[in-house]
């Protein structure tokens, strides 16, 4: 199998590496860490690894996990398999403007401390080549307003897990105008639907991770 | 409030969690927020017998009390602003079980622990039409919490035996509320709560479920079954794919059927002879939504999730304290009214 493919096919099946014991049946083999850097080592160009690598591989994660293929659990084993193999390619791209997606800035709104769907989905995100910004969790609406004043070309993504705190998704959509900011915003979450979205003025709604990366792309790209 | 409007009758909700047809479709709820209870009564619902005027007010036809323990969670905090009352949430990433060694060191609750205390005054208070629901849960979600859901996951696979000790010792503790639970005359009902689900799909692979998780529930439900009383089981999220196994537990009734998650006709449709259904009733319209749309929403759960019985009446998750406490009290009423059988 031609490297690359290997790399895909370790994305998706977790294998950071010979130190990882996921998945079982690839204990001690050579995982996503050794096989990006034997690309390099072959001439392999950092821009190929990425694209017919790890973002491909991980598309196909996202694609399993939407239907129920795979779980969280084995998303995170892809999602830190695909970061070990980034982390070394990352260097060699900056200021290369052909594999930079977007820039997405990511957060839990304020008062609301979950963040394993905000993660999950700036994972996905890293994963399809965007950069990520990630606020955290508890975010006040001043912190998006401040992010998005550094980065206007930015898509900004909001999560929250309840109904009480949703609400301060329009805080943010409030504040970021009234500043006169005009990032793009997407919303998720478990109590987060489209008519919410619609009619708080977020230009878009996720249902799940993955498919926050053709909502994202879509919002760079309108 | 309501006590006017029908008789209170444990009898009903009895034989709606057996998936029969009763007289009335009752009402259910795994909790009332303190602030809604304290709204709708005019002071503080703080004893238990002022809990079982409170319920009785209401037109539930049952009390539900659980043991008190405390276990160390992986908690944290936030205030929002809109309220004064603060939510505190687990920890997705830190752990306080992450190894052997901490795991040594978790300081795990005991049996001895545990405080039945309440539940012991409440069956000598309760009144003869009404019947106390034992509830306790989270065996699933207290191993993760513990050890955060993102470490969790990585042990699930790197460190199996850890997460199945977790689950051994996590679940003994809580298994043996319901074994005393199961033996007091006064419980009429089991309810075991536990989210497993994801509004998109299960948190987890089911086979890893079915390994750790479900061996538990069905050995809870067995105490149901032996004494022959419901047994509703509570997690949120899409269920579907772990539907068999659930009704495998010996479950009666399940709860709370999140409408972003599973729909009611679908459900009804599928499952409604096996299973008897409870709640729906969406907590974001709850909070959100206008009286008017609330009594449609409810008469609409009535149609269609109290077609031939089997439905007990209730919010798709708890009654939380940024609800519309007028849209509770819409829900509860309009359910009173009509959801009656006519034959």
């Amino acid at each position: 199998m031609e490297l690359l493919k290997q790399i895909e096919e370790l994305i998706v099946r977790g294998h950071i590496d010979a130190d990882s014991r996921y998945p079982k049946d690839l204990s001690g083999q050579p995982g996503v860490r050794e096989k990006v850097a034997d690309a390099l080592e072959k001439g392999i160009s950092p821009q190929d690894i990425l694209m017919n690598g790890l973002i491909s591989g991980m598309k196909i994660v996202g694609e399993k996990y939407e239907k129920n293929e795979i779980f969280v659990p084995e998303m995170l084993f892809s999602a830190k398999a695909m970061k070990s193999g980034l982390n070394q390619i990352r260097p060699m791209l900056v200021g290369d403007v052909s594999v930079h997606v977007g820039t997405v800035i990511l957060g839990t709104v304020q008062g609301d401390m979950h963040d394993i769907g905000k993660n999950l989905v700036g994972m996905m995100l890293e994963g399809a080549g965007f950069e990520v910004i990630d606020l955290g969790i508890n975010t006040p609406a001043s912190k998006f307003v401040e992010s998005a004043r550094q980065h206007p070309e930015a898509v900004i993504g909001m999560s929250a897990l309840l109904t009480v705190t949703m609400k301060n998704m329009k805080t943010v959509i409030e504040s970021l105008r009234s500043n006169g900011l005009e990032n793009k915003v997407m919303i998720g979450g478990a109590p987060v639907t489209q008519s919410f979205a619609d009619e708080i003025g977020a230009e878009g709604y996720s249902l799940n991770a993955n498919q926050s990366v053709s909502l994202a792309k879509n919002l760079i790209s309108a | 409030m309501f006590e006017n409007i029908r008789k209170i009758d444990f009898e009903r909700l009895d034989k709606t969690l057996r998936n029969q047809k009763a007289d009335a479709i009752p009402l259910i709820e795994l909790g009332i927020h303190p602030d809604i209870k304290k709204e709708i009564a005019g002071k503080p619902v703080v004893t238990v017998q002022e809990d079982i005027h409170f319920m009785r007010s209401l037109g539930y036809d049952f009390l539900k009390i659980q043991p008190r323990i405390d276990l160390e969670l992986n908690r944290k905090k936030a205030e929002d602003e809109s309220k004064a009352t603060d939510r505190s949430w687990s920890s997705e990433h830190d752990s306080l079980v992450k190894d052997w060694e901490s795991f040594e060191a978790y300081p795990f609750p005991k049996r001895e622990d545990i405080n039945y205390s309440r539940l012991e005054e409440a069956g000598k208070l309760i009144p003869d039409d009404m019947g106390i629901i034992g509830q306790y849960g989270d065996i699933y979600t207290t191993v993760w919490e513990t050890m955060g859901f993102e470490t969790f996951s990585m042990l699930m696979y790197e460190e199996p035996e850890l997460v199945a000790e977790m689950f051994r010792r996590i679940g003994d503790v809580i298994y043996s509320m319901f074994e005393v639970m199961a033996q007091m005359d006064f419980v009429k009902v089991l309810w075991y709560s536990d989210d497993i689900a994801y509004s998109s799909g299960l948190m987890v692979d089911p086979g890893f479920l079915r390994e750790h998780f479900f061996p538990w529930l069905k050995k809870i439900g067995k105490l149901a079954t032996e004494r022959n009383i419901p047994f509703i089981y509570h997690s949120d999220g899409v269920l579907y794919d772990v539907m068999e196994d659930i009704l495998d537990c010996g479950v009666t009734a399940l709860h709370p059927l999140e409408p972003i998650s599973m729909d009611i006709g679908e459900l009804k449709d599928c499952f409604g002879e096996k299973i008897a259904l409870c709640g729906g009733i969406d907590v974001d319209q709850l909070a959100r939504a206008s009286t008017d749309t609330i009594r449609d929403l409810t008469r609409k759960y009535i149609r269609i999730a109290g077609k031939n019985g089997g439905w007990a009446a209730g919010s798709s998750n708890s009654i939380t304290e940024y609800m519309k406490t007028e849209n509770v009290l819409t829900m509860i009423e309009t359910v009173l009214k009509e959801g009656k059988y006519q034959d």
